[in-house]
C-alpha cells in the first residue's frame, strides 16, 4: 500500500531505502544480490554494483563455511525466518558485529542488517569492568583472610625473636622467616588497594616531576639491559592532579618496569605528560613486543600475569586500582609487535571541583 | 618507683592476643586482655586501663560500640585508644570508631611500641 502520489515510484523509494541505516538486501535461491540499499553494501565494504547480480559465495569467498550462512541456508530450506547477531571479519581482518533478521521471500530471502559494533564493544567494556569489580571484592575477601592469618604469625614470631636474641644460631633463621613473613604482608597490602574506597587526596602530584623522577629511577635499570634501551621524557603543562606523588610515582615506576620487559630485543621507552579535554595524564609508550587482544582484555585483572612465576599479577591491576579510585580512567593501546602505551588520566582539581 | 602503665587489649583471636599481650609485658607494661568489647568494657571498670588497644571487628560488640562507652564514661574518656583493623581502615570506619590512632593489621610490632610510647608521652 502506498498514497496515491508516492504509488509506484520506483525511485523515490530507493531513495528512502538508501538513507536507511539498517541495511536492506535481497537475496536469490542460488545466492545472487538482487537488491541492497547503502546501508547493506557499506555493511559489507563494497560498492553496490561488486555485488548486484553476483553470488553471496563468488562474493565473499569462504562465507559458506560459517555458521551465518548455514543459519541462512535453513531459512531458504524451511521457510522460516530467524535473528542473528553475527560477527563479520572482512578481507583485511577488521571485524564489526551486525544484528541480521532473515526472512524469506518468494525470490528468496531478504535479510535486515544493523551495524551492533559500538553496542557489543560498550557490553564487552561492562563486562570486564564488572569482572574487575568482582575480582577486587575477591582480593578484598582475600587479603582480609590471609590477613587474619599472618597477623598471629607476625606476633609470634616476634615474641620467638626477642625471647631468643641471646641465641646466635636462631637469628639466621627468625631473618629468613621474618623476610618471608614480609613479603606476605606486602602482598596483602597490594590486595587490599583493589576495594578501597574513592579518594579524594588532599595533597597534589605535578605529573611533569612524577615523570622526570620515574625516569631518573628506571634510567639504572634500563642501560644495564642488553641491548640497551632509551628512556626519554616529554612533558606538557598539565595541571596538578589529586593523587599521593609516592603513589603515582610508583604507578608510573610500574608502567615502565613492564615496558622493560616488553622490550627483550632493547628499544625505547617514551614517559609523556598533558592534558586534555578529560583531564590531566601522564603515559608510558614502548615500541616493544605489544600485547594480543585477549592479554589485553584481562590486563587489569589481579593475579593475571604473562611473565609465569616473575609476576604476581599484582602490578597493573594496583595502577588501575589508584587511578579508579581518584575518579580517573586507564587508557591501554596495544598491538602484537606494534608497542604498547598505557596513559593514566585524571579529572585535575579544578574540574573536580566544579564538577562536585 | 613509678608504677607501669596498664593497657587493656582487646582482640578475639585467642593466639594474636597472647603473643600481643606477651610481647606488651616485655616492654614493661602491666596487660588487661579480653577477647571482645563487652569483656573489655569490665575490665576496664575493673582495671582502670590508661591505654586501650583494640580490635576493630569482634564478637558481640565491636571497636565502634566500645570507644562509644569508653567515652561516655567519665572515668574512662580520656584514655587514649589504638583501633587495629585487618581491613583497609576507610573514612566511615574511622568516623564510627573514633580512636585515637589508626594502624593496619598484620600489626608492626615496633610500629605499635612507637605509637604507645608516644601517646604516654603526650600525655604526661
Amino acid at each position: 500500500m502506498a498514497h496515491p502520489g508516492f504509488h509506484d515510484d520506483v525511485e523515490k523509494l530507493r531513495g528512502v531505502m538508501d538513507t536507511l541505516r539498517e541495511g536492506l538486501q535481497v537475496l536469490s535461491q542460488d545466492w545472487r544480490y538482487l537488491y541492497l540499499n547503502a546501508a547493506a553494501a557499506r555493511h559489507g565494504r563494497r560498492r553496490p554494483e561488486e555485488l548486484l547480480g553476483r553470488t553471496m559465495l563468488e562474493c565473499f569467498p569462504g562465507i559458506e563455511h560459517t555458521p551465518m550462512f548455514a543459519r541462512l541456508e535453513r531459512c531458504l530450506r524451511d521457510q522460516c525466518t530467524d535473528q542473528i547477531e553475527n560477527e563479520f571479519v572482512y578481507a583485511d581482518g577488521a571485524r564489526a558485529w551486525f544484528e541480521l533478521r532473515i526472512q524469506p521471500t518468494p525470490e528468496g530471502l531478504v535479510v535486515l542488517s544493523l551495524d551492533v559494533s559500538e553496542r557489543k564493544q560498550l557490553e564487552g567494556a561492562l563486562r570486564r569492568a564488572d569482572r574487575l569489580t568482582a575480582l577486587g571484592q575477591m582480593a578484598a575477601g582475600v587479603a582480609h583472610n590471609l590477613g587474619n592469618i599472618l597477623n598471629p604469625l607476625a606476633l609470634n614470631l616476634e615474641l620467638i625473636a626477642r625471647r631468643t636474641r641471646a641465641d646466635g644460631s636462631l637469628s639466621g633463621p627468625l631473618d629468613a622467616m621474618r623476610g618471608v613473613l614480609r613479603h606476605g604482608i606486602e602482598t596483602v597490602s597490594l590486595l587490599k588497594d583493589f576495594n578501597r574506597e574513592a579518594t579524594i587526596s588532599r595533597v597534589t602530584a605535578d605529573l611533569n616531576a612524577i615523570a622526570g623522577e620515574t625516569a631518573e629511577l628506571c634510567s639504572a635499570a634500563a642501560v644495564r639491559r642488553q641491548p640497551v634501551v632509551e628512556i626519554h621524557v616529554t612533558v606538557g603543562d598539565p595541571p596538578r592532579v589529586p593523587v599521593s606523588p609516592g603513589e603515582l610515582l610508583a604507578a608510573v615506576v610500574n608502567l615502565v618496569t613492564n615496558a622493560l620487559d616488553a622490550l627483550p630485543e632493547g628499544g625505547r621507552i617514551d614517559v609523556r605528560t598533558g592534558h586534555g579535554s578529560d583531564g590531566a595524564w601522564v603515559e608510558v609508550e614502548d615500541d616493544g613486543v605489544g600485547m594480543p587482544e585477549a592479554v589485553q582484555a584481562r590486563a587489569f585483572e589481579p593475579f593475571f600475569t604473562t611473565k609465569g612465576d616473575a609476576g604476581t599479577g599484582l602490578g597493573l591491576a594496583t595502577v588501575y586500582a589508584l587511578v579508579k579510585r581518584h575518579g580517573g580512567e586507564v587508557q591501554l593501546r596495544s598491538g602484537v609487535g606494534a608497542g604498547t602505551s598505557v596513559r593514566l588520566v585524571f579529572p585535575s582539581s579544578a574540574e573536580r571541583a566544579s564538577g562536585g | 618507683m613509678r608504677m607501669p602503665h596498664r593497657i587493656l587489649l582487646v582482640e578475639d583471636d585467642a593466639i594474636s592476643r597472647d603473643a600481643l599481650a606477651a610481647l606488651l609485658v616485655d616492654d614493661g607494661y602491666d596487660v588487661v586482655a579480653a577477647p571482645d568489647g563487652l569483656d573489655a568494657l569490665a575490665a576496664a571498670a575493673r582495671a582502670r586501663p590508661d591505654l586501650v588497644v583494640t580490635d576493630f571487628q569482634m564478637p558481640r560488640m565491636d571497636a565502634p560500640a566500645l570507644v562509644a562507652r569508653l567515652r561516655a564514661d567519665p572515668t574512662t574518656r580520656a584514655v587514649p585508644i589504638i583501633a587495629l583493623s585487618v581491613d583497609p581502615w576507610t573514612a566511615p570506619m574511622r568516623a564510627a570508631t573514633r580512636a585515637d590512632v589508626y594502624l593496619d593489621k598484620p600489626l608492626d610490632v615496633a610500629a605499635l611500641s612507637a605509637c604507645i610510647r608516644s601517646q604516654f608521652d603526650r600525655r604526661r
